[in-house]
């Protein structure tokens, strides 16, 4: 029971995680590879702050996502110069830098041995020591990400990120001013992700920079393609089959090093077979 | 009588190359405007200066009787709408969702209603398209999702891009009679800049033929000096 519990909160953390890639990629069709960036610095927000600072997660939650949007505000006009696979490149090197930042910054961050002892969340009495009780909140998050994302959406404000993805010069004709809309959504993810990232913290109770790879960001775009771009019930459910599949092998009886192994191959042939049958994932409606 | 969009010694210049030379050229109201010319003479230049997507190094643009610096949300909330080469729908959006793009700065959904009848009533043939998405539609049902979208702000002008290209030529005559029947029955003014001139200069009022960034010849479409330059350029 207690594994199935497990399973629940990280498919509720990288469920959120899926659902702020997609409002980038799938709506707006900006292809960023920064996602982990700001998955890093809310994990480390919260996990800094709760231990050398004793500040209560609420708080130091909403720190790493203040953190995270001014990141944002900065990579996005840097990213904004950008378009294309140009855009991909620049926003992976964004990746690379904060990696780098989180091994070398020694004093801060503790380099590659990581942070230990995060404490879990409380509220008042309250402490969410039982993964039970923080399934609940991490469970919590992940409904409300999933209202703002579909409130973003079905609103005019994610009509106009569908025209920008569709054709930006168009839209600037019609008197957008894309680069506004693409900043703003830039910062509305980031901090999506930021909240992933410090729940991350807790819910391990360690963390250390090797979570925070470029590699993250490729099985993040791994699982908005397979659930499909451009539907928040896709994010899902690539998030379901992506973290649920290599569970399954473990029933299967092979070693551990083997079943590992198979994992990413599994990952790869999935990839390759949708681009063949359904290139815009699942449930998607839209392909990059 | 005061011209809508006028333009005077305009220059503008892409990378040093100098694509427009001292145009002067003046839409008045309601009328038809065509610019023609080769490829790179400068046609789609001009609509882009005129409408803010492009910089002018020199000269004046006059919208409404007033010196302008054209940038296009002002330009489209002043009654100046542009529709660039191409069917340029967004694809993946419905028809009535490429419509409301068009008056994101509306708050008011009657009058966005009102204005998605009005559209209605001049593209009868969208009406049973509403949801469809826009990419699914063929060319011609594509370029009059493209029409109805630049009229959702009513305009007073409209600049169109080569509304014809990769239309078929019957597809392209129904594209100018449209915009003729729009003309008559709402008093929009239209620039165009066309290749495919035959039919084109059955509905103008005026003819621009430009080349290398100049305008050489200039007048109503029976004008001799203006068909005598088309057919040298032309090889009519």
């Amino acid at each position: 029971m207690d594994y199935l519990i497990n399973l629940s909160i990280l498919f509720s953390i990288y469920g959120i995680l899926a659902i702020s890639l997609n409002l980038l990629i799938g709506y707006t069709g900006l292809v960023s590879l920064a996602q982990a960036a700001f998955y890093g610095i809310g994990a480390y927000a919260a996990a800094l702050l709760m231990t050398k600072a004793h500040m209560g997660f609420f708080p130091a939650m909403l720190c790493g996502m203040g953190l995270s949007a001014c990141a944002a505000l900065v990579i996005g006009m840097v990213l904004s110069k950008f378009r294309g696979d140009y855009y991909m490149i620049a926003s992976a090197g964004c990746t690379m830098i904060v990696y780098n930042v989180l091994m070398s910054w020694r004093e801060v961050t503790n380099g590659a041995i990581g942070i230990f002892g995060v404490p879990r969340p409380a509220i008042g009495d309250f402490v969410f020591t039982s993964n039970l009780a923080f399934l609940g909140l991490a469970a919590a998050f992940l409904v409300l990400v999933m209202l703002a994302a579909h409130l973003i959406a079905s609103s005019s404000f994610g009509r106009v990120l569908k025209t920008i993805r569709e054709d930006e010069d168009v839209a600037r004709i019609f008197g957008y001013r894309p680069l506004h809309y693409k900043m703003l959504i830039f910062v509305i993810s980031a901090m999506m992700a930021s909240m992933a990232g410090s729940l991350f913290a807790v819910y391990l109770m360690f963390i250390d920079p090797s979570t925070f790879k470029l590699v993250e960001n490729v099985f993040l775009l791994a699982i908005i393609i397979l659930g499909g771009l451009a539907d928040n019930r896709g994010a899902l459910l690539g998030t379901l089959i992506l973290i649920g599949l290599p569970e399954l092998l473990r029933f299967t009886g092979f070693p551990t090093e083997i079943a590992a192994q198979m994992q990413k191959v599994i990952y790869g042939l999935l990839l390759i077979v949708l681009m063949f049958l359904r290139p815009q994932g699942i449930l998607g409606k839209f392909r990059i | 009588m005061q011209p809508l969009l006028q333009l005077s010694n305009v220059y503008v210049e892409y990378n040093r190359f100098r694509a427009l030379c001292g145009i002067d050229l003046a839409c008045g109201e309601k009328q038809i405007i065509a610019l023609l010319g080769p490829n790179g003479a400068g046609k789609s230049t001009i609509l882009k200066a005129a409408f803010g997507l492009l910089p002018i190094s020199q000269g004046t643009v006059q919208w409404q009787g007033e010196t302008v610096k054209p940038a296009p949300p002002d330009m489209v909330q002043s009654g100046l709408s542009f529709t660039p080469q191409g069917k340029s729908v967004f694809p993946t959006l419905s028809v009535k969702e490429n419509l409301e793009t068009a008056v994101h700065f509306i708050r008011d959904r009657k009058d966005i209603q009102n204005r998605l009848d009005e559209v209605v009533s001049l593209f009868p043939a969208l009406e049973g398209k509403w949801n469809a998405e826009a990419g699914t539609l063929s060319g011609g049902q594509q370029q009059m999702v493209v029409l109805a979208r630049g009229l959702m702000t009513r305009p007073r002008l409209l600049l169109l891009d080569e509304p014809s290209l990769g239309l078929a030529p019957k597809l392209v005559k129904e594209v100018f009679l449209k915009v003729k029947e729009i003309n008559q029955r709402l008093g929009t003014a239209f620039v165009i800049v066309e290749h495919n001139l035959k039919s084109l200069l059955d509905i103008v009022d005026h003819a621009y033929v430009l080349r290398q960034g100049k305008v050489v010849s200039s007048g109503p479409p029976s004008d001799a000096a203006l068909r005598e330059t088309i057919q040298n350029i032309f090889k009519l």
